[in-house]
């Protein structure tokens, strides 16, 4: 390390300190402050605690918040496709390299993108229900029915979301020693065994990163999905919390509702963080 | 190497992969050369007749040029703050001691766990209150802030590689703590920046919700909200909304392409994670 007592690391670190401060703490603190008020935007009045005993009674926050569980089950699936097609890239066969940069294409797309791509090859007439018709499958309305409109977001998401993953563990296993893989392949142990002794576990740290961020994603970040694939409907069956939260302040002018929600989503996100934190602790114990 | 799974079906398996991740990009450009008409009877095939009617509409009614530089002009000045702020201010928590660093860095880089959502309406209200709303300046700033903890956090794991010798003969040389930033530090981590800026850019060109709510005008509009409003109205003339779609993701698709080679050698060494 260098230097001590000088002002110069100050004056490097203030910029960007002073901006994500002035941005960032004041509006959280001022939306915490007004989640305690009927808030339009521009007139607040103090009501207590109120907004949070309407979000306990309100019988939409119950469905909203089933989707967005039901929705987590991409994130075993997104883990489980990047495992196999990183596993299959470490072979390194002819062009992996290629397929590795590939793969990751489209990670690189925006929600909006991937979401009208998918709404378009479910569509009525689009690519899967042509498919499924020679097959003798009568025209299914994918988005027009709470639950196959969920399987299609799945898709799109175990789509869009794969690449990135498979990136994270191929960095996990370009740490491995090689040594080590020739030392077990001369005392006898075959591709299974390689597998599941040695290079699972150098994976852990990777899926549980993978799962905490994914986590994080589908509690925050499904808006682009759901706003252009189905508008959070039919009725509220696709509804996330962040596009709920959207509906309330901009469709709503609940302003102090849909901080209080804000806040909600703030606190279980930091809970399942930390309670998937305990899980993957304790497995190594 | 470790060849003992045959390489055979593994190529085989991974082609399989890449035809399935990468179909519904060839079908987008396939169908946006097609005319409505084309698509309704040839869903998968060539286009009969290659046409551009689909982008021509798209540019000349939905003024999506406009969208496209401003999203340039808006992104460009956002990733080059994000990397200049984050660099300067990662060099010194890298490399220099002063009081209250961890405390400091931590809390930088805490912000990353705070979800967009949650500062959404405080983050709206805000700007209409200092009158920002429709100013370019309310969605660069949100996107600075929103993006520089990643930065500072990626960018100092990064610094800390530098060896410390290397920057304390330059300051035994004479050199100051810019003329070493620039001289030593930019130059030799090169390539985190540029995957630094890779992902700021992908991160803020694809970003919908907060550019929805701030840059609402004709006027101000970037090109993601904007292929996400009017793609919509598309839903009987899909080619038209594939073109809307190419021209939205072709930006991202050139520099994924030129920078791939950085980017994953970044991910490669953990920058990441």
């Amino acid at each position: 390390m260098v230097m001590k007592r000088n002002i110069t690391p100050y004056l490097a670190v203030a910029p960007a300190v002073i901006l994500v401060v002035g941005i960032m703490i004041y509006p959280i603190v001022f939306a915490i402050v007004h989640s305690f008020t009927n808030w339009d935007g521009v007139t607040a009045t103090f009501n207590g605690l109120q907004n949070y005993v309407n979000l306990f009674k309100d019988p939409h926050l119950l469905r909203v918040f089933f989707n967005t569980i039901v929705f987590l089950i991409a994130v075993p699936l997104i883990i489980l496709a990047a495992l196999i097609v990183a596993i299959l890239i470490y072979e390194k066969v002819f062009g992996w390299q290629f397929f590795r940069a590939l793969f990751f294409i489209p990670s690189v797309l925006s929600t909006v993108v991937i979401g009208l791509l998918f709404d378009a090859f479910f569509g009525y007439s689009g690519p899967v229900n042509t498919l499924l018709q020679s097959f003798g499958v009568h025209h299914i309305d994918w988005l027009g029915n709470g639950w196959s409109a969920m399987i299609v977001v799945i898709v799109a998401l175990v789509w869009s979301s794969f690449g990135y993953g498979m990136m994270i563990f191929l960095a996990a296993l370009a740490g491995i020693d090689s040594a080590v893989y020739e030392a077990a392949r001369i005392d006898g142990a075959g591709w299974w065994t390689r597998m599941f002794s040695l290079t699972m576990p150098m994976l852990k740290g990777s899926v549980q990163f993978l799962s905490v961020s994914n986590v994080i994603y589908i509690f925050t970040s499904m808006f682009g999905f759901i706003y252009v694939m189905t508008a959070g409907g039919p009725g509220f069956d696709t509804t996330t919390m962040d596009y709920y939260i959207y509906l309330k302040a901009f469709s709503g002018s609940d302003m102090g509702g849909g901080s209080a929600l804000a806040f909600l989503l703030f606190i279980i996100i930091l809970m399942f963080t930390v309670v998937q934190i305990r899980m993957f602790k304790q497995q190594e114990l | 190497m470790k060849l003992y799974l045959q390489k055979v079906p593994v190529f085989l398996l991974l082609c399989i992969i890449a035809l399935s991740s990468i179909y519904p990009l060839i079908f987008m450009v396939l169908n946006t050369f097609k005319t409505n008409t084309d698509y309704m009877v040839n869903l998968y095939g060539l286009p009969h007749q290659w046409t551009l009617v689909n982008i021509q509409t798209l540019i000349e009614n939905y003024s999506v040029f406009a969208a496209l530089w401003h999203s340039l002009f808006v992104t460009g000045i956002s990733v080059l703050v994000v990397v200049i702020l984050g660099a300067l201010s990662s060099f010194a928590f890298a490399k220099y001691e002063f009081m209250g660093k961890q405390t400091i860095f931590y809390g930088m880089i805490s912000f990353m766990l705070v979800p967009g959502p949650v500062l959404l309406i405080p983050i709206y209200v805000m700007f209409a209150r200092v009158q920002l709303v429709d100013n370019f300046l309310s969605a660069i700033l949100v996107y600075i802030v929103i993006n520089l903890p990643f930065g500072i956090y990626m960018l100092t794991t990064n610094f800390r590689n530098i060896p410390t010798e290397v920057i304390e003969s330059a300051h035994i040389d004479g050199a100051g703590f810019l003329r070493t930033f620039f001289s030593i530090v930019l130059p030799m981590a090169r390539a985190s920046l540029v995957t630094l800026s890779t992902l700021t850019f992908l991160a803020i060109w694809n970003e919908l919700l907060l550019s929805m709510m701030l840059l609402t005008s004709d006027a101000t509009k970037l090109l993601t909200p904007t292929i996400a409003t009017i793609a919509g109205r598309f839903t009987t003339n899909m080619p038209l909304m594939m073109s809307g779609l190419l021209f939205s993701a072709l930006p991202t698709l050139i520099i994924y392409l030129f920078l791939s080679r950085y980017l994953i050698k970044g991910m490669m060494a953990g920058a990441i994670k």
